[in-house]
């Protein structure tokens, strides 16, 4: 009895949360004051941030004597030398000689002579020293005192941090993740201060046993998936876990697909972005990139940058990126369709012009646009695998000499090269790397349809294609979320960005507990 | 995992879809035939017709929430009666969607394909539509999501172009001596709707809200409108007589249209490949009804649709190539189109009024 009603009390309270949307924030916690008892103090300190494995506390004797005392932070957020030497150091050791002094072991003398460091707070409500823990301090509780102090032991240079080089951006933050997972969870705490924040550990690898963190924000994603991640994670089997991607691919429904199945991203901005929308990442060990799920081609073809311009701007660019994504697997076919089959639909100058320049040429314009299309992937290729400077020289004797030379000996017509240019510099728009690659697989077999059905079997293509994307569903959700099924509160951040006052609330497709991201007005009088 | 539904906003595109079909391309000729310059009235009678028609069959949807339309027959009428009934059901669709196939293959051939033996087309619009009813009713609703609205702006973009072109005194005079032939034409112009009857096989899988209705409606209408504006456009463009002489009205529009110094100077191509998305839509749509049909037909379980559905796809590919001249195809399929008539005029108000007196006896019970 007493159970099922604490459930519907609970329940009552999600309702509630749900409703304003305030799980979020550590307001809720100012009603929450300390006890004059150090073990129940952590205890529920840890509890009211989810008790996540990185939130460290240590409890000690004050110079050995019967004070009883203990810290509370967040390992990835401080700088542990610090709390070594001028926290736990003085406390513990040190301390022994202010007590000779007969000087009263109290809070006041902790505060005035016994710690070695800047800045410290006095706290005594929840509120307060959750947000303090959060951002980096150390919480520091005496036995007999209904109140701690918050030190300052915040990681003030920084920690390393690479710069995005697979996802650059103009505008948006240049910090990356690195191959140490402390650092990366680092980089997401110092981005989400709050308590609902949750890091799950697991063990990946039989020999190998990399750490692997499971984060999402309770409370914002959706339960479903992340119980379900939760199962694919601990049921992964493998020798030597080593990369993000390897297990990502083990967790997914449809591992062979061409179609990106987790997104993989370096930017901890992007990350942090997708899990206040209700999304999960794996984060691992010696991997300096993140998972993300569940995952859509609408987000697959988001940037960090469209938050960082104008929305007409952002929506334009979105825009021509959809584009870019049809023309990188359909321009080649277009134009061999329409030359072998249908060369009335283009204007009669058009069609003379580009008869001109193919005669001469040995190759039916599906051979020739073949040809150069297995130019331009072994040119990527072998720009990707040569070092940057080499890179380049080998970008500009494949994409201008060799066009050039092939043009004049009369292998393929300028319009071919003009075409296979347009596909490639169009394929460069799409933001996920992967997504692209799927894109450059597509052309070959559209190519095929083209030269062997025209117009018609570029339709048919597109429809087989139109189906099976319809029907890939990852953790639960369709690959074409938002736009199909149709969710128009979701779309306002799909094909175009909305502006940010119209963005107030979280894409429903994913469903999200919480939905809101921000109040309007009304609510924040209803909340008040 | 949460249970999967098709969204409100999905039945109005799968209910537009189901009505786009085939008939696009000579609903004009149709209509013209029966009721002159004036078969744009009768299209509009027609089209309310259907939408009432499409409300009661939206209501015995509604009486049994669960159930698609062959489970609702043998739930009604029982097992043997049930199926006797589910018959005229799976051989009208079977014809009409075979001689759907034979037309587009023919018009296909003509406009751009004209090389091309109808086989290998024939195949690959059934292979398409085939993999598209595997792959289940969410994978249906998502394409129909997304081709439906490219369908509605290029058609709207075909009634648009030739504006310069319409002269308003082919439509004079109206109703001139004429009411008969417009009375007459209501059956035809209804017939063009039947697609309304979707609703029964998808009702089952969709959300259940206050907005479904709405949007059902505007899943009729949409269509509705589209072609009696594609009717009043060509009729105003080309004259009533002339249209009779047309085989494809609908693209012999799309081919008035120039656009001259643009990139692409002639729409007929593009209207031709529209076209491919619509009867593809239409298919899968007709195809997913035969294959429910015949599973509740021949009591087969769900694990062997897949059987079901490449069966039925060979069965079409012998009613499409069955026929040689194509001017006996189209004579056959407006036969099938005009005997079908009277039956699908009553058969929903029938079997929604025994569901309702069936429903109230069980609640009673």
């Amino acid at each position: 009895m007493v159970k099922l009603l604490k459930r519907r009390l609970e329940k009552k309270d999600r309702k509630k949360d749900k409703k304003f949307g305030i799980k979020g924030d550590t307001d809720h916690l100012k009603p929450f004051r300390l006890s004059e008892i150090v073990e129940d103090n952590i205890t529920r300190l840890k509890n009211s941030m989810n008790n996540t494995f990185d939130i460290k506390s240590r409890e000690f004797q004050i110079g050995g004597t019967k004070y009883q005392a203990a810290i509370l932070y967040i390992a990835d957020l401080v700088n542990e030398e610090m709390i070594m030497s001028h926290l736990l150091k003085p406390l513990i050791l040190q301390s022994t000689a202010v007590i000779d002094s007969d000087t009263e072991v109290n809070f006041q003398s902790v505060k005035d002579s016994m710690l070695s460091i800047g800045s410290v707070q006095e706290a005594e409500t929840f509120d307060e020293i959750v947000l303090a823990v959060m951002s980096g301090d150390t919480f520091l509780c005496i036995q007999g005192y209904a109140k701690g102090l918050i030190v300052n032991t915040r990681e003030l240079n920084g920690k390393p941090f690479a710069v995005p080089t697979v996802e650059p951006s103009v505008k948006g933050p240049q910090e990356a993740f690195v191959e140490t997972l402390k650092i990366n969870l680092g980089l997401i705490r110092k981005r989400i201060r709050d308590p609902n924040l949750m890091l799950e550990e697991y063990k990946i690898g039989r020999r190998s046993k990399s750490e692997s963190v499971l984060v999402y924000i309770k409370g914002i994603a959706d339960p479903d998936i992340v119980e379900d991640l939760r199962k694919r994670l601990s049921s992964v089997d493998l020798d030597m876990g080593q990369s993000a991607f390897q297990i990502g691919t083990l967790v997914t429904d449809r591992p062979d697909s061409i179609f990106p199945q987790v997104q993989i991203t370096e930017r901890p901005d992007k990350l942090v972005v997708s899990l206040s929308e209700g999304r999960v990442a794996v984060l691992t060990d010696g991997s300096p990139n993140a998972i993300l799920v569940p995952v859509t081609l609408p987000i697959l073809m988001q940037s960090p940058d469209d938050y960082c311009e104008s929305w007409l701007v952002s929506s334009l660019i979105r825009i021509s990126r959809y584009v870019g994504l049809f023309l990188s697997s359909l321009f080649p076919a277009i134009y061999i369709a329409i030359t072998a089959y249908n060369p009335g639909m283009l204007p009669t100058r058009l069609v003379l012009s580009i008869a001109s320049t193919r005669t001469g040429v040995p190759f039916s314009a599906f051979i020739e646009a073949l040809l150069m299309e297995a130019v331009l992937e072994l040119l990527q290729e072998a720009s990707i695998r040569l070092p940057k400077a080499v890179g380049q020289t080998v970008s500009i004797v494949g994409g201008l000499v060799i066009g050039q030379s092939a043009v004049q000996a009369g292998i393929v017509s300028p319009i071919m090269v003009i075409v296979i240019s347009v596909t490639a510099v169009t394929s460069f728009a799409i933001p996920d790397y992967s997504l692209g690659l799927a894109s450059r697989i597509l052309r070959v077999p559209f190519m095929i349809l083209a030269t062997t059905l025209g117009s018609f079997g570029i339709a048919i293509g597109m429809l087989l294609l139109l189906t099976y994307l319809s029907s890939l569903k990852n953790f639960g959700i369709r690959y074409l979320s938002p736009i199909t099924p149709y969710r128009f509160q979701d779309w306002k951040d799909t094909v175009i960005r909305a502006p940010f006052k119209d963005l107030k609330k979280r894409p429903e497709f994913l469903n999200p507990e919480d939905t809101e991201r921000s109040h309007s007005r009304k609510k924040e009088k209803e909340i008040s | 995992m949460k249970e999967e539904r098709l969204m409100p906003p999905q039945v109005m595109t799968l209910t537009a879809c189901g009505i786009l079909g085939i008939d696009i391309l000579i609903v004009q000729r149709d209509m013209v035939d029966v009721a002159g310059q004036d078969a744009w009235i009768s299209l509009i009678l027609g089209g309310m017709t259907a939408m009432i028609l499409g409300s009661v069959c939206y209501y015995l949807a509604h009486l049994y929430p669960e159930m698609d339309l062959p489970q609702i027959l043998l739930h009604i009428f029982g097992d043997f009666f049930g199926r006797i009934i589910l018959l005229p059901f799976i051989v009208y669709d079977v014809l009409y969607l075979g001689m759907s196939l034979r037309i587009f293959a023919q018009a296909l051939k003509m406009f751009l394909l004209s090389a091309t033996p109808m086989l290998p087309i024939v195949v690959l619009i059934l292979l398409a539509a085939g993999y598209a009813v595997c792959k289940g009713v969410f994978a249906i609703g998502g394409i129909m999501d997304i081709i439906f609205p490219l369908c509605a702006v290029t058609i709207l973009g075909i009634l648009l172009m030739p504006m310069n072109q319409i002269h308003l005194s082919n439509l004079k005079p109206i109703l001139y001596k004429n009411t008969g032939n417009v009375v007459k034409g209501i059956l035809t112009g209804y017939q063009q709707f039947t697609g309304y009857g979707t609703i029964a096989y998808f009702y089952c899988y969709t959300q259940k809200t206050k907005g479904t209705f709405k949007w059902y409606l505007a899943g009729l209408g949409i269509p509705i409108f589209l072609y009696i504006a594609l009717t009043l456009i060509t009729i105003m463009v080309f004259g009533p007589t002339d249209i009779g002489y047309l085989t494809y009205p609908t693209l012999t529009l799309a081919k008035s249209i120039e656009i001259p110094g643009t990139f692409l100077e002639r729409a007929e191509s593009f209207a031709a490949i529209l076209w491919i998305n619509i009867v593809f839509v239409s298919v899968a749509l007709l195809l997913f009804r035969t294959k429910r049909n015949f599973l509740e037909l021949l009591h087969m379980k769900t694990k062997h649709q897949n059987y079901v559905i490449w069966g039925i796809a060979l069965l079409l590919i012998g009613i499409a190539l069955f026929i040689r001249s194509g001017t006996e195809a189209i004579s056959f399929f407006s036969k099938i189109k005009k005997s079908s008539r009277i039956f699908g005029l009553l058969i929903f108000p029938f079997i929604t009024a025994m569901g309702y007196i069936k429903k109230r006896r069980e609640t009673r019970a």
